[in-house]
């Protein structure tokens, strides 16, 4: 997968709570990741097998009105791949400006 | 609200998008998810995603999801329409090289390269296809020469693109 400034903040976002569900607009609120390239990123994620996606529960369990929403999980290849992305990024001069989120 | 006015490039263009998307951004949500395939899980996804977003952000989400949709399908819609013109134009032929082009289409979607390759070999242009094409009242009601080209081009004709290309 290409590294670019978007698909490095949605891996930071991630692992930060790796074991967490993950929310497609709720990403791009914290990642500041703009929705049209937030989804496409997700989705390449999703077939590369680093997330796992899922639909959320019976509608009682909801705060928000409407249909059910679809959420992603990180996979357990996905820790390492998302890891792996994150190390080469820390090493790379197109993503110092991003070098105190990566310095966690 | 001042956030909502810079976000805009000009007022024509915020005048624009609050008309088309925000009169009724779900309604218009709804046509464009239309441009994913059938079955695509993005088709729920943004309609429930569209619930999140607060109001005050919704025209520009959904013109958002206007782009992400042209730019994910309109490769993908081109293939198919392709896919099928091809397999309408062997539809016409009725040779065993069509059924062949046929099934290449119908496995590939888009064949990388203009020809194909027969078993015995030789390689034939898409080209020489293309000078084969007759209009249609030229050929009347067309006769199937076999059930093997008939079940290859009824397969191109409903060929569906993996998940993967999706």
């Amino acid at each position: 997968m290409r590294k670019t400034h978007a698909t490095v903040q949605v891996a930071l976002a991630l692992l930060e709570q790796p074991q967490a569900r993950h929310w497609g607009y709720d990403l791009s609120k914290s990642t500041g990741v703009r929705s049209g390239v937030l989804y496409p990123v997700l989705h390449r994620m999703l077939e590369e097998g680093w997330l796992s996606d899922g639909w959320e529960e019976a509608p009682p369990a909801r705060k928000l009105k409407g249909p059910p929403r679809r959420y992603y999980e990180v996979t357990e290849r996905g820790l390492i791949e998302l890891g792996a992305l994150l190390d080469q990024a820390r090493g790379d001069a197109r993503f110092q400006t991003m070098r105190p989120g990566l310095a966690w | 609200m001042s956030e909502l006015l810079d976000a805009a490039v000009s007022l024509p263009t915020l005048l624009i998008a609050l008309f088309v998307f925000g009169f009724a951004p779900g309604a218009a949500l709804r046509l464009i998810v239309r441009l994913y395939p059938k079955g695509d899980p993005r088709r729920q996804e943004m309609i429930a995603e569209l619930y999140a977003v607060p109001r005050w952000e919704r025209p520009f989400w959904v013109t958002e999801q206007l782009e992400m949709a042209l730019a994910a399908t309109l490769g993908l819609r081109y293939r198919v329409l392709q896919t099928r013109w091809m397999a309408g134009r062997g539809y016409y032929a009725g040779t065993r090289d069509m059924l062949r082009m046929v099934r290449a289409v119908a496995r590939e979607g888009n064949p990388k390269t203009s020809f194909l390759e027969r078993n015995d070999g030789v390689h034939i242009h898409l080209r020489t296809l293309r000078q084969t094409r007759r209009p249609r009242w030229w050929h009347g009601i067309p006769s199937w020469r076999n059930s093997n080209l008939r079940q290859a081009v009824e397969h191109a004709m409903q060929y569906e693109v993996p998940r993967s290309e999706q």
